[in-house]
């Protein structure tokens, strides 16, 4: 009797264990639950960057030579992730990177910074290719200027506070069209720019106030990136002195300038720039 | 005019011509929420430099088309076009070939052809209907291969699929056919708009459904979507902002079925960029690269606190080896000329560099002439900056408001902020909104400062509503009321502090 309730009870229990079980299995089972701490997105990764409309995506889907000729592209809402096998010139000995391409919108500062230092993290970083439109016509608009070299500014002071810093290929893209700046050219007003944003930074001495400790870009809550140093105490090691100019060179990154153009498929150079960063790196 | 298919990931996976160029401004403008009139959660309308675009979005495929704004079509029409050129696009996805090529422009150009009929009926609801009906009374037609049209009243041409409507009254022409005389592909197409849509997967209901989503498993997106809407709301969100940001995600995520974490961690991605500004919040930048002094007026409300940020916005300046002069536009209450000089005075201990001008009170036009005057001594007198006080004024009071014009056009600052309390909840947008409008077409309000932040503890919604309906940023909040109390918006705290 004892018997008959203890085993109907215990039937009953099983019996509903094992709907819960399937029940479980059925709507996304241990995967759902398995929440990994690292991000998918947590790769060696060559990031595509730059501002809006200068061709991040059409190289991107370029980047995979199988695809059927892409030549046009609109403006991206999302960013693009793929693997890629490296190097290009000889993918049997190569390894996968994962290829990051972020859409240029300002709106999206936050969620990019958030994903280059929580989600891919500064040492998985191995380049950065900073794509430009060379022409005269964008280069001629201050708005775009400013939006051009402020990105790079707020970039150089996460990337550079990485031993060695991370190595830049400004890709001046567009060099089809008729009014097309050269590299050099590019990379003299790029370092005029520059160096203002950082006088600012450094010739503020009194700065007590807490507005003034962080960047735009840099919030109070980055503590991994903020290492104690200040905005002024960083530059001001950079640059040296007070008084002393910026220029290229005094970055730990290499920064290279090289033209090309996506539309004409001229990209064989950038190519070999990022062979040569998976080269040296293994 | 034009029409795309495209992916958020920038991919074009049709296009009608070349003419694309223009979507770009269309999608920023998607994408900073910048005039864009939402007509149903996936389908949306603005104008850009006199084109009208709209944009039915579907499972991350955007549909989007252009033309000029003069010219009108019903937005039913558009709407049941859109979903139409979706549906053909989804029959073809795996293998785009030139048949769906084919089959998308005829039914871009049968909706071309209706702008030149000028389509009368502008009201909505009660009109719609007795369209519908007369449609559907007449005798349902079918295009043949020559595009003619074959009367049959067996079958029903059920164009649209949403809601059962039949609102597509085809209006066919022989030209339209002429490139496309195909009997196959107009048969084809019509097949492909017939068919039924698959059914919805069955929504979990009940007990299941909630142990479930203990074990962290998908709920139904709806009931997801419920709770965060109330949640946002009880943290001061207006229910509309809230509205639209729920809609948002839920046409993003595009899934019936959804865990909670990752539906949390798409609102914060989505807040965060609610809140990300547009532009550039470098305003020391900005002032040390006039030579002239730089002129910022601050208005608001009666009683946010513009008075008290301005002088800590003083503070903060002179602590940047600024010279400021403080401007006693508000010529109206009494006492505000009163109220500056002791934060002057006060200031003045710390750092000689700050100065008040002023000339008493008055009338709005001697408010616009004290502030002239301000700025003819400023740049007598060497000053970096001029922070202009104006008088609180309620956003309704239209004689209140329309000075506002004048005193931008006659004093012209560089940069107009407005003051508006964190406490403000719904009125907010309001405030902002009239305050937006009141300085006419060609200037606006460039930064929020948002006060009183320390007294509102995890409601901090005021801040999302300001920018997600005006697309202007915040540039500072008010903590407190010394003169350090002035920080800038940390978003991630923000995001954190409505979502948890
Ligand atoms: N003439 C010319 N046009 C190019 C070249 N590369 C890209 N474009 C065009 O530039 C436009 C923008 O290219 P995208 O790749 O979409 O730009 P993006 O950098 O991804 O822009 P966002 O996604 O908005 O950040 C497209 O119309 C491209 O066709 C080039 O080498 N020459
Ligand atoms: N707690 C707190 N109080 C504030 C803040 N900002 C301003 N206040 C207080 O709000 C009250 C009104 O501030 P005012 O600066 O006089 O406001 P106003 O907008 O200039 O007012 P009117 O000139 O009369 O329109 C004062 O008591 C301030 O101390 C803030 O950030 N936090
Ligand atoms: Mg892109
Ligand atoms: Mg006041």
């Amino acid at each position: 009797m004892v018997d008959l309730i203890l085993i109907s009870l215990i039937t009953i229990l099983l019996g509903f264990i094992l709907i819960l079980l399937i029940y479980f299995f059925q709507s996304g089972g241990i995967n759902a639950i398995k929440s990994s701490n690292k991000s998918p997105y947590f790769k060696p990764s060559f990031l595509i960057l730059g501002a809006n409309n200068s061709g991040k995506t059409l190289y991107f889907y370029n980047l995979q030579q199988n695809d059927i000729n892409i030549n046009q592209t609109i403006s991206s809402i999302d960013p693009n992730f793929k693997e890629f096998i490296l190097p290009f010139s000889n993918p049997a000995i190569g390894k996968k990177f994962q290829f990051v391409d972020y859409p240029g919108h300002l709106k999206y500062q936050n969620l990019f910074k958030n994903l280059l230092i929580n989600d891919i993290t500064l040492n998985n970083i191995k380049g950065i290719i900073y794509m430009i439109d060379s022409s005269n016509s964008n280069w001629s608009d201050p708005i775009n200027v400013e939006n051009i070299v402020k990105y790079l500014y707020n970039l150089l002071s996460i990337t550079e506070r990485k031993p060695n810093g991370v190595d830049f290929l400004f890709a001046i893209n567009k060099s089809d069209l008729f009014d097309s700046l050269p590299p050099h050219k590019i990379k003299k007003i790029l370092e005029k720019e520059l160096g203002k944003l950082i006088k600012n930074e450094i010739t503020n001495v009194n700065k007590n106030s807490d507005l003034d400790k962080k960047s735009d870009f840099i919030n109070n809550d980055d503590e991994d990136v903020n290492n104690n140093d200040t905005l002024r105490e960083f530059w001001l090691g950079i640059i040296g002195s007070s008084d002393a100019e910026f220029t290229f060179d005094k970055l730990e990154g290499n920064m290279d300038f090289i033209s090309g153009s996506v539309l004409k498929n001229k990209i064989s150079q950038w190519e070999n720039w990022l062979d040569e960063r998976v080269v040296n790196s293994s | 005019m034009s029409l795309i298919i495209f992916k958020p990931s920038g991919k074009i996976e049709y296009q009608f011509n070349n003419k694309i160029y223009p979507f770009n401004e269309f999608i920023s403008n998607l994408i900073n929420k910048i005039n864009i009139n939402n007509l149903d959660t996936n389908f949306n309308s603005t104008i850009i430099s006199n084109k009208k675009f709209y944009n039915y979005i579907k499972d991350d495929i955007y549909i989007a088309l252009y033309f000029d704004s003069i010219t009108t079509i019903d937005i039913d029409k558009i709407k049941s076009t859109l979903i139409n050129i979706y549906k053909t696009y989804k029959k073809f996805e795996d293998e785009p070939d030139d048949k769906m090529s084919q089959m998308i422009a005829l039914q871009f150009n049968q909706l071309m052809k209706l702008k030149i009929e000028k389509e009368p009926i502008k009201e909505k609801k009660p009109v719609k209907k007795e369209v519908i009906k007369e449609v559907t009374s007449k005798k349902m037609r079918k295009w043949d291969a020559s595009g003619e049209i074959i009367e049959s009243t067996d079958q029903i041409l059920d164009f649209s699929t949403d809601k059962g409507e039949r609102e597509f009254d085809f209006k066919v022409d022989d030209s339209a056919f002429t490139r496309n005389n195909d009997m196959v592909l107009v048969n084809e197409l019509n097949d492909i708009l017939n068919e039924e849509e698959e059914e919805e997967e069955q929504v979990k209901t009940g007990f299941f459904s909630k142990v479930s989503s203990y074990f962290g498993s998908s709920v139904d997106i709806d009931t997801i979507s419920k709770n965060f809407l109330d949640h946002l709301i009880s943290k001061n969100v207006t229910p509309q902002v809230a509205q639209e940001i729920i809609n948002n995600m839920k046409t993003k995520l595009s899934k019936t079925k959804i865990t909670e974490k990752v539906y949390k961690e798409a609102l914060t991605n989505e807040l965060t960029k609610v809140l990300t500004p547009n532009a550039s919040l470098d305003l020391l930048q900005s002032i040390k690269s006039k030579k002239e002094p730089y002129v910022i007026s601050i208005v608001g409300v009666n009683g946010v606190g513009k008075s008290t940020n301005l002088a800590k916005l003083a503070y903060w300046l002179l602590q940047n080896n600024l010279k400021v002069l403080i401007c006693a536009s508000d010529t109206f209450r009494s006492g505000a000329v009163e109220q500056l000089k002791i934060h002057v005075n006060n200031l003045k201990k710390l750092n000689d560099s700050i100065d008040l001008f002023q000339q008493g009170y008055g009338t709005a036009d001697f408010a616009v002439q004290t502030a002239k005057n301000a700025i003819k001594f400023g740049k007598e007198h060497g000053y970096d900056v001029i922070l202009v006080d104006t008088a609180g004024r309620t956003h309704s009071n239209t004689k209140l408001m329309a000075p506002l014009k004048k005193f931008g056009d006659s004093v012209n600052p560089d940069k107009i902020i407005m003051v508006a309390e964190a406490l403000a909840g719904t009125d907010s947008v309001a405030q902002a909104d009239s305050f937006k409008k009141a300085f006419g077409n060609n200037r606006h309000i460039n930064y929020f400062i948002v006060s009183k932040v320390d007294t509102v503890g995890n409601l901090m919604g005021t801040l999302i509503n300001l920018s997600a309906a005006t697309n202007t940023s915040i540039i500072f909040i008010g903590t407190g009321q010394t003169y350090t109390d002035l920080k800038r918006l940390n978003i991630k705290q923000v995001v954190n502090s409505i979502l948890n």
